[in-house]
C-alpha cells in the first residue's frame, strides 16, 4: 500500500511536469518552486527562511524571486500565530497601449523590481477523525517602491524615461485547507482555496497538493494550483496555472 | 524512492533552466537597436499601362441571374446606326424616321428613339460635337475609333434611364473630352464628360481616354459596370474620374484615372463599390475641399462609397498625395475577400486626416493582400477591425505602414 502510494505521489508529480506543454491550457503556465529551513524553538515557537522562485509563459520566463523570514506561534493546540517579511524580485511585463485608431502609441519592455512585504496571520486548525481543516487569515502589505524605466514611444520614435509609481497595497488573503492524513503513511493530501481581498475579491487560488515527509527532517511537496484573476482589477494580470515542487529542511 | 525523487528534482532544474526566454513582443522590425525606427519606403504607385491577361470572359446567359442584362451579347441589336464625325459635321445613317429621330447641328447629334435594340457606331473626330440621346429602350454605342471634345458639356450625354451599353471596338483608341464651363442645360442633368441616367455597361478590348474639365468625367445616375478586357484611362480636373450613384462594379479591364480637384475621388459612389478584377489605379492629387456654409470638408480619395466597399479580386492600387487625400474612405463597412490592395496617401493632415483607409463601419479582411501606407496620418482607421483567421505570412502593424497577407 505505502509503495503503491509512493509511485502513484512520484508518477502523478512527473506527469504533471512532463507533459505540460505550451499549448495546454489558454491561460498562462508556470512553475513554482520553493525551498525552506524551519527550526522549532520549544513546543510552540518556530521560525523559518523561505526561497521561492516562480516562471511564467508556459515555464519559459522567469517571473518573480523571493526570500523571506518568518516568524510562528502556537497560541493555544487549534490556533497558532505568524508573522514575517519577504523581499520580492519581479520580472513585470511589458505593456503595450494603443490608440482609438489601434495605433501603436507607447511600449515599456519587461523589467525588473523589488518589493518589501510584511505579514501577519491567525491560523485556526481542528481535526475531524483523519480529515484536517484548517482556515487561515492573513493579511498582508506590500510596498513598491518608484522605479525608472525605459519606455518606447512610436509617434516620436524615441526611448524615453518612465517612472513607476510608487505602490502601497494591503491585502487579506483567506485559505481553507482540507487535508486527509493516512494511518501510517508519509504522504498527506490537501486541498485548499485561498482568496485574495482587496476592496473586492482580487484573485483565487484553488491547490491540489501532495506533501511526503522523506526523513524526520526532510520533506517534499508538489503540488498543481489554479489562479483565477479578476481582470475587471488587473486586466493585464492572467489566469495561470501551476506546478509546484517544494523542499523543507526542519531542525 | 531516492531514484524517483532524484529524478524529479532534475526535471524540475530542467524547467529552471528553460525559463530564459524573454516574454516581450518582438518589435525589431520597427525599432532597431539605436531606438530609432527605420524610415519605411513606401511602395511606388503609378499608372500602368501594361496589358494584362485576364482569360476568357464568362458571359453570363442565365435570364434568371441578376447581371443578365449587363451582357450586351444577350441581345439581338437589330438596327446599327452609323455616325461619323468630320470636324465641324457629322453623318448620320442607318436609321428609319419613322421611330428615330436625328438632329444635327454643325457635328451635335441629338437622337431621339422610340425604337429598342439599336447600336450607335461613332467613329471620326471632332474637336466641337457630342452625341445625345433620349431612348426609352436600353441601348449600344460602339466606340469605333471616334475622338469628340465638346467644349460645352458632355461628349455623350444619355438622358435615358435604361442601360447603356458603351463598346470599345478591339484595336481601337476613342477620345471623349469635356469643356471647362458647361452650357446651362435647364431641367436636364449632364454631370460629366459622359453622363448617363441609366446604367453604363463599358465593354470591349479598345482603349477609351476621358478627359474632364468642367465636371466628372464617367457619370452614370444608376450604377456603372466594367467589364473584363475593356482598357479605360481617365484624367479628371476638375471632378470625379468614375461616379456610379447606386453602385461602381468593377469585374475586370484596366483602368488608369487621375483626379486633381480638391475633394475628387477615383471611384465615387452613393452606394456600393465591388472589384472582381482588372486592374484599377487611381491617383488623387487633390487637397480638401471646405464647404464654408455647412461648415463641411471633403477630401480627396481613390475610392470612396456610402455602402458597402468589397475587393474580391483584382488589384487595386491608390495614391493620394494632396493634403488629407484618402486611399479608401468608406462611409459603411469595407470587406477584403481576396485580390490586392494597395494605397499609398503621402499628403499631410490639413482640413482632413491622410488616412490609407478610413472605415466609419467594420473593416473585414479575409484573404488577399492589403498593404496601407500614410506618411503623416493612421494607415488603417477603422470603427472596428475584423481579421479572418489563418496563416498569416505578413503581419505589420505599426506608425506609418498596414500590410496583411494572407
Amino acid at each position: 500500500m505505502k509503495a503503491r502510494i509512493k509511485k502513484v505521489f512520484l508518477t502523478l508529480t512527473l506527469v504533471l511536469m512532463m507533459s505540460w506543454g505550451p499549448s495546454a491550457f489558454a491561460d498562462d503556465s508556470g512553475l513554482l518552486a520553493e525551498a525552506g529551513v524551519e527550526k522549532k524553538f520549544g513546543k510552540q515557537a518556530t521560525a523559518e527562511l523561505e526561497a521561492e522562485m516562480r516562471t511564467r509563459n508556459d515555464f519559459r520566463t522567469i517571473d518573480r524571486f523571493k526570500v523571506g523570514a518568518g516568524a510562528e506561534y502556537k497560541l493555544t493546540n487549534w490556533l497558532k500565530a505568524d508573522a514575517g517579511y519577504q523581499f520580492l524580485v519581479d520580472n513585470n511585463r511589458e505593456k503595450i497601449t494603443v490608440d482609438d485608431d489601434a495605433i501603436l502609441e507607447r511600449w515599456r519592455p519587461s523589467y525588473y523590481s523589488t518589493r518589501h512585504r510584511v505579514f501577519a496571520s491567525l491560523t485556526a486548525g481542528i481535526d475531524v477523525g483523519r480529515v484536517e481543516i484548517s482556515l487561515r487569515e492573513r493579511w498582508q502589505y506590500t510596498h513598491r517602491p518608484e522605479h525608472i524605466t525605459d519606455r518606447y514611444d512610436f509617434a516620436s520614435k524615441a526611448w524615453e524615461e518612465t517612472a513607476v509609481d510608487v505602490s502601497d497595497k494591503h491585502v487579506l488573503r483567506s485559505r481553507l485547507g482540507v487535508g486527509y492524513n493516512i494511518p501510517h503513511c508519509k504522504f498527506t493530501p490537501e486541498v485548499s482555496v485561498e482568496m485574495f481581498t482587496t476592496a473586492s475579491l482580487q484573485k483565487t487560488r484553488f491547490t491540489l497538493k501532495g506533501s511526503y515527509k522523506l526523513k524526520k527532517r526532510h520533506s517534499l511537496e508538489a503540488f498543481y494550483r489554479y489562479q483565477s484573476v479578476n481582470h475587471t482589477i488587473d486586466p493585464d494580470d492572467v489566469n495561470t496555472h501551476y506546478i509546484g515542487l517544494g523542499y523543507k529542511f526542519k531542525f | 524512492m531516492k531514484h524517483g525523487i532524484l529524478t524529479i528534482i532534475a526535471t524540475a532544474v530542467l524547467f529552471l533552466l528553460s525559463s530564459c526566454i524573454n516574454d516581450d513582443t518582438d518589435f525589431s522590425d520597427i525599432i532597431n537597436d539605436g531606438g530609432v525606427e527605420d524610415e519605411i519606403v513606401p511602395r511606388d504607385v503609378q499608372l500602368d499601362f501594361t496589358d494584362l491577361d485576364e482569360g476568357p470572359e464568362t458571359i453570363v446567359t442565365d435570364v434568371d441571374n441578376p447581371d443578365y442584362n449587363d451582357y450586351w451579347e444577350n441581345t439581338n441589336w437589330s438596327r446599327t446606326v452609323n455616325i461619323r464625325y468630320d470636324g465641324a459635321n457629322v453623318t448620320v445613317d442607318g436609321y428609319d424616321g419613322s421611330d428615330v429621330s436625328v438632329t444635327v447641328n454643325g457635328a451635335h447629334v441629338v437622337v431621339n428613339s422610340e425604337r429598342n435594340h439599336i447600336n450607335y457606331v461613332v467613329s471620326g473626330s471632332t474637336s466641337d460635337g457630342s452625341l445625345k440621346i433620349y431612348s426609352l429602350n436600353k441601348f449600344r454605342v460602339t466606340l469605333d475609333g471616334v475622338n469628340i471634345t465638346n467644349p460645352a458639356g458632355a461628349a455623350i450625354n444619355s438622358q435615358c434611364g435604361k442601360s447603356m451599353y458603351l463598346h470599345m471596338n478591339d484595336g481601337t483608341s476613342n477620345m471623349l473630352a469635356d469643356g471647362d464651363a458647361y452650357r446651362d442645360s435647364g431641367t436636364e442633368d449632364m454631370k460629366g464628360t459622359v453622363f448617363s441616367e441609366g446604367q453604363i455597361i463599358v465593354s470591349g478590348h479598345g482603349l477609351l481616354t476621358i478627359s474632364s474639365n468642367g465636371r466628372h468625367a464617367l457619370v452614370s445616375d444608376d450604377y456603372i459596370r466594367v467589364r473584363p478586357g475593356a482598357r479605360l484611362l481617365i484624367n479628371s480636373t476638375s471632378g470625379h474620374a468614375v461616379k456610379g450613384k447606386d453602385g461602381v462594379y468593377i469585374d475586370g479591364g484596366v483602368i488608369n484615372a487621375t483626379v486633381s480637384a480638391d475633394g475628387a475621388k477615383g471611384i465615387n459612389s452613393d452606394g456600393f463599390v465591388n472589384i472582381a478584377g482588372g486592374r484599377t489605379t487611381l491617383i488623387a492629387s487633390g487637397g480638401t475641399a471646405v464647404d464654408h456654409v455647412l461648415s463641411d470638408t471633403t477630401s480627396c480619395a481613390g475610392v470612396k462609397a456610402d455602402s458597402i466597399i468589397t475587393v474580391s479580386a483584382g488589384a487595386l492600387l491608390v495614391k493620394c498625395t494632396g493634403a488629407g487625400g484618402k486611399g479608401i474612405n468608406a462611409h459603411s463597412d469595407l470587406v477584403i475577400n481576396a485580390g490586392s490592395i494597395t494605397i499609398v496617401t503621402t499628403g499631410i493632415k490639413g482640413d482632413a486626416s491622410p488616412k490609407g483607409i478610413k472605415c466609419d463601419g467594420t473593416m473585414t479582411v479575409a484573404g488577399g493582400s492589403t498593404y496601407c501606407y500614410s506618411a503623416h496620418a493612421s494607415p488603417v482607421s477603422a470603427n472596428r477591425m475584423v481579421l479572418a483567421p489563418g496563416y498569416l505570412p505578413t503581419f505589420i502593424d505599426c506608425q506609418s505602414l498596414f500590410m496583411v497577407e494572407y
